[in-house]
């Protein structure tokens, strides 16, 4: 544990953490959004106000997808909806990794820390959890999310103008980023429930895709995370009776 | 169906909804669940599930510039990089092999 560092210093590290990759990552991945959004038919303001006030990836190329294809109105807010059900089990999830409720906040201040609490952030606790205590974890987070925001608006709006400014066959690269990045830290989370939880939803989803479409994240993720619990206590009842 | 300029700043308020009321919903549960209870383990499971679920589905089914790599280079470079980060623990070793082979296979086909 590092005691010793004072505040100033973890939130660095967070920004420095951030900017190392996952943020240029994001941004090039919202660089790719704003392109399309402008290819929807939306006006600046509107590109970057998506992004400021939805703050989840997939959910807003689902959303902008929908509206290029003229959807009714419905479709596309049950579209958002579902592609981010999950914001519901990450902020839950990231409390419990800050210690949220120690930390003595306003109801406000969680909701303004919980906004951008999206998938790059909520890997990034998983991964750190056990390096921080959880008074430095909230400034480590608060200092990395901070740059992974301002990589995330500046690569939407530099999208909407130049979405031509990578060659097509870089930028294929760049948005491969994100998502190894991520399985990556989640291959190595803390608690082996939760890599195998992982695994579950990686093998279930794509095969669960070809019958339920967009529900198949939300199928995925239930059953993986269930059926993770199961083989968890499993073992545990079978280490007993070995004992 | 063509929207005007106020309908689809109402359709974005309704996204920003959609999406602010998930995460509202989270900070008013995270309150009722006790950390150590195995409800707070089945959410954090489901969690990683969900969040591997949909990168596995950039993956496979990718769209936009991704698309253009076909899905044996994408699936064979992610298990490399999979692989490495198991036996080695180093995040930035598993990326950059993973990164670079795809570059290769990427730029051969």
């Amino acid at each position: 544990m590092s005691n010793s560092l004072s505040g100033h210093q973890i939130a660095r590290q967070g920004a420095i953490d951030a900017l190392a990759l996952p943020a240029l990552a994001l941004g090039s991945t919202m660089l790719g959004f704003g392109a399309i959004a402008r290819e929807a038919g939306f006006d600046f303001w509107m590109t970057t106000f998506t992004t400021l006030s939805v703050w989840g990836m997939p959910g807003q190329i689902a959303f902008v997808g929908l509206y290029a294809t003229g959807s009714s109105m419905f479709l596309m807010v049950v579209a958002v909806a579902l592609a981010n059900m999950r914001m519901m089990l990450m902020v839950i999830s990231g409390s419990d990794m800050l210690k949220l409720k120690k930390h003595n906040l306003t109801f406000f201040q969680r909701v303004f820390i919980m906004h951008f609490m999206a998938i790059t952030n909520w890997a990034q606790l998983s991964y750190k959890q056990s390096t921080y205590q959880p008074k430095q974890l909230l400034t480590y987070y608060k200092g990395f999310s901070a740059v992974v925001f301002v990589c995330g608006m500046a690569g939407t709006m530099t999208g909407y103008f130049l979405d031509d400014l990578l060659p097509p066959h870089i930028l294929r690269l760049v948005i491969y980023i994100t998502p190894l990045y991520i399985l990556l830290l989640l291959a190595n989370a803390q608690q082996k429930i939760n890599r195998l939880a992982g695994l579950f939803g990686a093998a279930l989803s794509p095969f669960i895709y070809i019958l339920a479409g967009d529900w198949s994240i939300l199928i995925a993720g239930l059953i993986g995370g269930t059926a993770a619990l199961f083989v968890q206590r499993a073992q545990k009842t079978l280490q007993k009776d070995n004992q | 169906m063509i929207y005007s300029v106020s309908e689809t700043w109402f359709i974005i308020a309704l996204a920003a909804l959609a999406t602010g009321g998930w995460r509202l919903a989270g900070l008013l549960l995270a309150d009722l669940i006790s950390p150590e209870s195995w409800v707070m383990q089945l959410v954090n499971a489901i969690a990683h599930a969900m969040v591997a679920a949909v990168l596995i589905l950039i993956m496979v089914y990718p769209t936009g510039a991704l698309a253009t790599t076909t899905l044996e280079s994408r699936l064979i470079c992610l298990a490399l990089g999979l692989g490495c980060m198991l036996i080695t623990q180093n995040l930035w070793l598993s990326l950059i092999i993973s990164l670079s082979s795809f570059a290769v296979f990427v730029s051969l086909i």
